[in-house]
């Protein structure tokens, strides 16, 4: 992997953030020679994985929101991590496991696979990977 | 912020089409929103997605909340004319073929009319 082909945002977990990490991932993405329909699908997650934050990992209101966004290229698929450091999906009884349920319909019907990992007030992380084979 | 336009138009009475033109997130929502409450007592509106870059389940959400709420006052909502990435969030949805969106305008006017 090169290093231009890593992609890494730390951006505050605010509504305008999402647009800002949609259009870095699908400039990387484009850049890496995906097509129009794979960078529409990674807009798509990026968005549901980022709005998920914004909404919900820190219902405390202002304070420090970090967002953080990581597209890697792999040998044999491309690696997008959103992570926050909020609350951990489930802190807020019944709050975040239903908005989430139609961003992982979206996200689990667009990726080949992803892991969400949570934990109560560390944050969590969404993992998704993208089968794709870059040029030599 | 993404860029967001929202135009509206009266093309007969009883009708409002409300043409979205960029990108529909969390962000800009409410500006959608906002056109949505402003359609109070007319029977039929119409969505044009033509030039709508991109929608994801906030935009998706409102139009199905909004469409739903309007039925049981009488009333429709249909949109029309998607790209191929709402096109795409449509049919993973589940949503495609619901009446929610068709692929003409005329269409809609069919569906809502």
């Amino acid at each position: 992997m090169r290093d231009s082909d890593h992609l890494h945002l730390q951006l505050p977990a605010v509504p305008d953030s999402i647009g800002r990490a949609r259009d870095a991932v699908a400039d990387r993405a484009r850049a890496l020679g995906l097509d129009r329909r794979a960078v529409d699908d990674l807009r798509t997650i990026v968005s549901e994985a980022c709005t998920n934050v914004v909404l919900h990992a820190y219902p405390d209101g202002p304070g420090e929101r970090p967002l953080e966004v990581e597209l890697r290229s792999r040998e044999d698929a491309l690696e997008l991590c959103v992570r926050d450091h909020g609350v951990g999906i489930g802190a807020v009884p019944g709050s975040r496991v239903g908005g989430l349920r139609m961003g992982l319909l979206i996200v689990g019907a667009l990726a080949s696979c992803f892991q969400l990992r949570s934990v109560r007030d560390q944050g969590t992380e969404f993992r998704i990977r993208f089968p794709f084979a870059p040029a030599p | 912020m993404p860029a967001l336009d929202l135009s509206e138009s009266e093309p007969r009475p009883g009708c409002r089409v409300i043409a979205i033109a960029g990108e529909l997130d969390l962000a800009v929502a409410g500006q959608l929103e906002d056109a949505l409450s402003r359609t109070a007592g007319i029977a039929e509106v119409l969505i044009d997605l033509s030039d709508c870059e991109f929608l994801d389940s906030t935009g998706l959400a409102l139009l199905v909340n909004t469409r739903n709420a309007m039925l049981d006052e009488g009333r429709r909502l249909a949109a029309f004319a998607p790209s191929a990435q709402v096109a795409r969030l449509i049919e993973v949805t589940g949503l495609a073929g619901t009446g929610l969106i068709f692929a003409t305008i005329e269409e809609a006017r069919a569906a809502t009319g």
